[in-house]
């Protein structure tokens, strides 16, 4: 049971991170929801403190408010009927649930099959091993980027509601408009998960800003730049102040300079760092380690079995690589 | 057990909640909508310049008042359920170890020798469970290239393999012919296990097939008389049976899918004991083994980082503590020279002395390296160097 409370963490913690993305997103509709309907509410409220009020005002304001009031329903009720669709999907039931439950089941199901380790059954226990393997390997795949035999595997295993692949393929979709020079995902990303990121003191915006203002030097539209670095460089933060003037330096100079540091601001490298930096915020934003399980398993196993002899083929390999 | 106990104790409540408060939404809402839905008919059915009685705009104040309140009680109702959603969070973290890699280094495989290497181990477990689809993918997406020699026994073994799956045999029959030497020295009973199911199939069909079967029992199982008389004579006792079929009789246990189950697990030891591999691939033996290293490697880095010792344990050649992985995972005994304190290996065995203590060869010839005569370190026992023995544990 040591290894489940050791290696089980990023099972239930991403999962719990979407539960609590979902909730905010859930608190923050409705809130809004409501106030439209107390807007109207306090027309209502404006139009009865006239001194004459007429009967079709009222109505009109009324017939008003009904509408917010189904509209809010709707809200609450839309988040509820797509569940519902995905649920019977995914469980053949009847009941029907909100999105926060959706995400609050795949906590429980992803329990349920840590708890089936402790069964005492031993053809049971190998098996789930085999399986938890197979999680280890789907996750170790997304994070190299091998998507194709990550979701190959996640499908013959079953392991799709156990492995966070839908996380993954997300960021799948930013990591490859990023590597074809195109921001406005990673951008969307950015807004989507704003307060989170500020929390974590995220640079990715500010990284992706930087970089945009750079294209537009490199095509030299320098009118251009100069309204864009207006616009989003104005809410600095203290220790960007450097850079920025780095930045704006660039103007001085043509896209071609061999000077440094201009040259390197122009480098094409600096996209794939963008990419590296997205990955590793995605990670932090899931809570998750910067290392795989699958690695950091694989690693205390070949310390712990103390044999440097192994066995005859692949595993030499592998020694090799920790013996070095 | 107890760490998933608490965190689902948690999310049962968030969910018993959510439930709650989304059916409590749905019908305030619904109750609220409808009443002032009723208000405004009422109000439409009145004459177009009728002017509100003081009444009315009593009625109507409560109303909105009314409505504001449950309103407002909604969102924070909502917003309440907050704590129970972090505290999900808590118990996940309390019950579980965040930071997992506190005793592993980032940079074991990195670098694209050392991933290569990574993703080839990764493929070869692949190649051995069978899933060759997946294994392709792999190397396809990281750039692998598939040695043909390597692949190629994985590939005729899963053959075997899929065919014993749709109940047919004689794949699998030909291979255990064609490697009849190996199996006979290593005691399987492969091919009379194969023969077995064969003839069972044949008994299954009934008596339009008992020439047929009479005459496969003669072909096949005579050659295995001497290592399975026993079940031969059962198997024999099968035609009694016959006309009304096995199912009923003392010999329904043949008919079981476990016999199915029990000859692929057969197969595939005997397949990959011919290959020189363990059934487990080093890639599953390897990560179990972490898995059950990790909690303690985790537990003594804590410990030392409480002691403010941790410098002690620079990560880098060995473990500061010996780790108990159970006795399956015990593949050789591993023996250290007391003389040369070196690790003995397949070139530098141990070596008994005459006198019962035991050295490594390289010390062996060192000591007898001039003379003849040897005192062994341990005790003055003289003795001659060709008369140690190697040990083998």
């Amino acid at each position: 049971m040591a290894d489940i409370k050791a290696l089980e963490h990023p099972t239930l913690k991403v999962p719990y991170e979407l539960l609590n993305k979902k909730f905010r997103s859930a608190q923050k509709s409705i809130d809004r929801e409501v106030a439209h309907v107390t807007s109207a509410v306090s027309e209502l409220e404006r139009g009865l403190s006239a001194n004459t009020i007429q009967a079709t005002d009222i109505t009109r304001l009324l017939g008003g408010m009904v509408q917010k009031l189904q509209v809010l329903k709707r809200k609450v009720q839309k988040i509820y009927e797509f569940d519902s669709l995905v649920f019977l999907y995914s469980h053949k039931a009847e009941e029907s649930i909100t999105e926060e439950l959706q995400v609050g089941l795949v906590c429980k199901r992803r329990l349920e099959h840590l708890k089936e380790h402790a069964s005492g059954n031993a053809g049971a226990v190998s098996q789930w091993r085999r399986r938890r393997l197979d999680r280890m390997l789907v996750e170790y795949f997304l994070r190299r980027g091998y998507y194709g035999a990550a979701t190959r595997l996640a499908h013959t295993s079953d392991l799709k509601d156990l492995t966070n692949i839908d996380v993954f393929l997300v960021s799948r979709e930013v990591e490859k408009s990023l590597a074809e020079h195109d921001t406005s995902k990673c951008l969307a990303w950015c807004h989507d998960n704003r307060s989170k990121l500020r929390k974590l003191k995220s640079s990715m915006e500010f990284n992706l800003r930087i970089q945009e203002f750079i294209e537009l030097v490199r095509t030299d539209k320098k009118m251009d730049a100069v309204k864009h670095a207006r616009k989003y460089f104005s809410t600095y933060e203290d220790n960007q102040l450097e850079e920025i003037q780095r930045c704006m330096a660039l103007l001085a100079f043509p896209p071609d300079t061999q000077l440094s540091p201009y040259k390197e601001l122009l480098e094409q490298k600096r996209w794939d760092r963008l990419v590296e930096q997205f990955r590793q915020e995605n990670y932090r934003l899931f809570q998750m380690a910067s290392q795989s399980v699958f690695t950091v398993a694989l690693q205390a196993g070949l310390s712990a079995l103390k044999t440097p002899y192994p066995f005859k083929y692949s595993i030499i390999y592998l020694t090799k690589i920790t013996i070095e | 057990m107890d760490s998933c106990l608490g965190v689902e104790r948690e999310v049962d409540r968030v969910l018993s909640k959510f439930n709650s408060i989304n059916e409590h939404a749905n019908r305030v809402l619904e109750e609220t909508s409808n009443h002032v839905e009723n208000l405004r008919q009422e109000f439409e059915i009145a004459p177009s310049n009728h002017e509100l009685t003081f009444q009315q705009i009593l009625i109507l104040k409560q109303t909105l008042n009314q409505v504001v309140e449950t309103l407002k009680r909604l969102t924070a109702d909502h917003r309440d359920l907050h704590s129970s959603v972090s505290k999900v969070g808590k118990a996940i973290d309390r019950h579980f170890t965040v930071d997992f890699a506190a005793c592993s280094r980032d940079d074991v495989f990195s670098g694209p020798e050392n991933e290569r290497l990574l993703n080839q181990v990764i493929c070869q477990h692949f190649y051995q469970q069978g899933m060759l689809d997946i294994a392709e993918h792999l190397a396809e997406e990281a750039g692998l290239t598939l040695e043909e020699e390597k692949t190629e026994p994985f590939s005729e073994i899963n053959k075997i393999l899929d065919s014993l799956k749709k109940k047919d045999v004689s794949i699998a029959l030909q291979w255990a012919r064609d490697h009849k030497d190996f199996l006979e020295s290593q005691n399987s009973s492969l091919e009379f296990k194969l023969h077995q199911l064969q003839f069972i199939s044949l008994i299954e069909k009934g008596m339009s097939h008992q020439a047929e079967a009479m005459q496969y029992a003669r072909t096949y199982l005579r050659d295995f008389v001497v290592t399975h008389e026993k079940e031969i004579q059962n198997l024999m006792g099968t035609f009694l049976y016959l006309p009304q079929g096995l199912s009923g009789s003392p010999y329904a246990h043949y008919l079981t899918p476990t016999l199915w189950a029990e000859i692929n697990e057969l197969f595939m030891r005997d397949a990959c004991n011919y290959l020189g591999l363990s059934i487990d691939s080093p890639l599953s033996i390897c990560v179990n083994a972490g898995c059950t290293a990790l909690p303690a490697l985790l537990n003594i880095k804590y410990v030392m980082q409480l002691r403010q010792v941790s410098s002690i344990w620079n990560g880098k050649d060995e473990l500061p503590i010996e780790i108990d992985l159970g006795p399956n995972h015990q593949y050789h005994s591993v023996f250290a020279c007391p003389i040369l304190r070196q690790q003995s290996s397949e070139q530098n065995p141990p070596m008994r002395l005459v006198c019962g203590h035991v050295i490594s060869r390289d010390a062996l010839n060192k000591l007898g390296h001039n003379i003849h005569k040897l005192k062994c370190p341990y005790c003055p026992v003289e003795q001659n160097a060709s008369e140690a023995v190697e040990l083998k544990f």
